[in-house]
């Protein structure tokens, strides 16, 4: 889990730079990010301008990003013996 | 015939070694114990009968899970229905800025309060919620979700067990975890897990 704080402690103001996405491209962009399918060097770029100035989609970037990890850890399961006995008794017969 | 051993070996490894990522999946598709041993089952007797069709073994993974899902659609999906996935039905048909705004819109209402003690709610979030709260996602969605996220397939993978393009694949993650959001609030609320903008400890 990020212990980063955001670089700006100061209230969210939009950076009107031609540079930088808006919020609205910025949560388009999110969980492809977070997935590591943001794969445009310039959109990267400018997503990640965007999340170094804009609090709200930093802070949900982390949110996200947390809950992601959640998943990973919370959704894993082991397949009960009765179904690894099932699956190996149908491929000792193929 | 040693090409044939070759090929029960190989296979045979294969599923020896995704049987708890066929079945973790499987479990959150059909939401039914007693169904999922005989999906995955089903699904690896169907993968063996058509293993000439994988023609690319790297590729195994996604080939495997899209034959569950398909196993799953064709003979399991109307057992799986649940009530209460038509509440999301209000968002699932909306444009893709309708579904952004959505999200911007949340900041005031969904953000300010975890702010700083982000992470105290999200500890303080059950795994078992979690996952519940994703069983509660629309199917498509649901699916998605899981594949990228639990089982960490790419975007390109996703769509080729899904059959659908990569960009669908990414509108139904945002779609998804829009939804995923708007459970989780709704849960953490109704579990006391919050109040107004504190946080409670939680009953774990």
């Amino acid at each position: 889990m990020s212990n980063r704080k955001h670089p700006d402690d100061q209230q969210h103001e939009h950076n009107h730079d031609v540079e930088e996405i808006d919020c609205l491209e910025a949560i388009d962009n999110l969980y492809a990010y977070l997935d590591g399918e943001l794969n445009d060097d310039e959109t990267l770029a400018r997503f990640r301008k965007h999340l170094g100035h804009c609090k709200s989609c930093y802070s949900r970037s982390e949110l996200e990003g947390v809950i992601n990890e959640r998943i990973k850890e919370s959704g894993k399961g082991t397949a009960p013996e009765s179904l690894k006995n099932r699956l190996r008794d149908f491929m000792d017969d193929l | 015939m040693a090409d044939q051993q070759d090929l029960k070996a190989w296979f045979t490894r294969g599923i020896e070694e995704n049987m708890d990522s066929l079945y973790a999946v499987a479990l959150r598709l059909t939401r039914n114990n007693a169904d999922t041993e005989d999906l995955v089952a089903e699904s690896v007797a169907k993968a063996w009968s058509a293993i000439t069709s994988l023609e690319d073994r790297s590729r195994f993974r996604p080939w495997m899970f899209r034959i569950l899902h398909n196993c799953f659609i064709s003979d399991y999906r109307k057992k799986s229905v649940r009530p209460q996935e038509t509440a999301y039905e209000d968002i699932t048909g909306g444009g893709e800025e309708e579904i952004s705004n959505l999200l911007i819109r949340q900041p005031n209402e969904f953000l300010e309060w975890w702010g700083n003690p982000e992470r105290e709610f999200v500890n303080n979030l059950l795994g078992e919620d979690l996952m519940k709260a994703i069983e509660c996602l629309p199917e498509s969605f649901r699916i998605t979700v899981l594949l990228i996220n639990l089982e960490g397939l790419s975007y390109d993978e996703t769509a080729e067990v899904l059959g659908v393009p990569p960009g669908t694949v990414r509108s139904r993650m945002k779609r998804g975890r829009t939804l995923l959001q708007k459970h989780l609030w709704q849960h953490a609320k109704e579990a006391g897990l919050i109040t107004g903008n504190t946080m409670k400890e939680s009953s774990k």
